[in-house]
């Protein structure tokens, strides 16, 4: 068999579109994109094409069946899930808060950090917070907070609001100086603004 | 030399007191390799060669994270026997729990 | 602004950045999924629960690696389909004789589901059940899973183009055999 995915010389071509089954096949995967006229535009390929995608379409079905199926699981699975992702808090580099004799340190996890610049864009309204990025040097601590606001809302606004929670949010629980805080609206969920 | 397990415990439990404390976390660097499921016997960890104690907390999103941090550092001092006042100590804020 | 209403890409990425009560909101809801997918990618619901809680633990230590957030259900299937991989690995070794383990399709679902299915996708995973090994493989990764052909090919050890030669006679004979069913 043509494991190797070369077209032998006598692979068939379907109809009069100069193209395989498995060319075809590919072309589906691809969203039928970009266009091909030579398949669009013959009948038997644009018909395998489409039974292709509607096979597609019923695959999707049986996915759905098979999830309603199986559930979403029951409470002591998800709690044990939950339990296990809760305990594994990912931190990040260690940053000092103080050195309070030669023997003892206090410090501060990126992951903290970032927690608290989340919990403090997340409390403004119509506003998702999405990455948070901390960059320190000197002393300083410069932040970078990207955000998704809802559809219809005052983006500029907005991202002023999310700022000055941040900065004010990070000032308090931060031993470092707080730098820049920038903030980037990437992104924008649906449901309109009251 | 009191037993390494002896001062954990000691050291988790005067966490357990500090004002602002929400929750202690496994202290281990080695995280990943912590058995999955299985509750561990202590959280502080504690190391003979060279002596050293560290711990990670959570600490309520309304403290203040110097102070507490501050607190919870001496409250862990005091409550090491004599024998290991020269460990080193290090109190790592690793999560702000909210309330 | 809830956290159940974020969509897939932005719980990613805060997962990536640690934050655990996102990642919660994407187990709550691709978890049916998952699992459909597993029962019905292993042949059986044995481990099935086991294959996905340990496939989003792995999920969730390496959620960092993920490079296009907006994937983040696909790259879940995918680490369902790796863990279930081993565990039916394991679980052939284990046997003395080598038939392969394949219930049958109204086996999956439990006696205390009761799940409306339609004649039409039953037949089709019979029909898929019936393809060789490698094409049902590639088939279940490409359609349930939504894997890319070179994600598919670096699991089988295999390149993307006999990836696409696989799937493309896994759809000739299924089409060929759903036309028949009907």
């Amino acid at each position: 068999m043509h494991d190797d995915g070369i077209e032998p010389d006598d692979a068939e071509t379907v109809g009069g579109s100069g193209h395989t089954l498995e060319q075809l096949s590919a072309y589906v995967d691809r969203d039928r994109m970009p266009r091909i006229a030579a398949i669009e535009e013959d009948a038997e390929a644009r018909a395998l094409v489409e039974s292709m995608e509607r096979l597609g379409g019923l695959a999707r079905t049986m996915a759905d069946e098979d999830a309603a199926a199986a559930g979403p699981g029951d409470d002591q699975w998800l709690d044990q899930l939950l339990g296990i992702i809760r305990s594994e808090v990912r931190a990040g580099r260690d940053l000092p808060i103080e050195d309070t004799d030669e023997l003892t340190s206090t410090t501060i996890t990126e992951g903290a950090l970032r927690e608290v610049a989340r919990t403090a864009g997340d409390s403004v309204d119509d506003v998702l917070v999405g990455r948070v990025h901390l960059a320190e040097h000197d002393g300083v601590l410069d932040v970078r907070v990207t955000v998704a606001v809802r559809f219809g809302a005052p983006v500029v606004p907005i991202a002023e609001d999310v700022r000055t929670e941040v900065h004010r949010a990070l000032v308090s629980h931060s031993p470092l100086t707080i730098g820049t805080v920038d903030v980037v609206v990437d992104d924008v969920f649906p449901g309109s603004a009251p | 030399m009191t037993d390494p397990i002896d001062v954990a415990r000691a050291v988790d439990a005067s966490l357990l007191t500090v004002r602002g404390v929400a929750h202690c976390y496994v202290a281990a660097p080695a995280f990943a390799q912590v058995v999955e499921g299985q509750r561990r016997e202590v959280l502080a960890h504690v190391t003979v060669l060279p002596r050293a104690i560290r711990v990670a907390i959570g600490v309520h999103t309304s403290h203040d994270v110097r102070e507490v941090s501050r607190t919870a550092a001496a409250a862990v001092r005091a409550a090491l026997p004599g024998d290991w006042s020269d460990a080193r100590l290090t109190v790592q804020v690793r999560r702000i729990e909210r309330d | 602004m809830q956290l159940e209403e974020a969509p897939d890409a932005l719980l990613a990425a805060r997962a990536a950045d640690g934050d655990e009560r996102a990642f919660a909101v994407l187990v709550r809801r691709h978890a049916s999924y998952l699992r459909g997918f597993a029962i019905r990618y292993m042949g059986s619901s044995l481990d099935a629960d086991d294959v996905v809680q340990e496939a989003f633990v792995t999920a969730w230590r390496r959620i960092g690696d993920l490079r296009d957030p907006s994937q983040v259900r696909s790259w879940l299937a995918t680490a369902v389909a790796r863990r279930a991989t081993d565990v039916m690995r394991t679980r052939a070794r284990r046997r003395t004789d080598a038939i392969e383990d394949r219930e049958v399709t109204d086996r999956r679902d439990g006696p205390e589901t009761v799940v409306e299915r339609q004649a039409a996708t039953q037949a089709l995973g019979r029909i898929v059940d019936a393809l060789p090994a490698d094409q049902r493989d590639a088939w279940m990764l490409r359609e349930l899973a939504g894997m890319s052909y070179e994600d598919i090919a670096e699991r089988t050890d295999s390149t993307p183009a006999a990836v696409r030669g696989r799937l493309a006679r896994a759809r000739q004979t299924v089409l060929a055999s759903m036309e028949e069913w009907r």
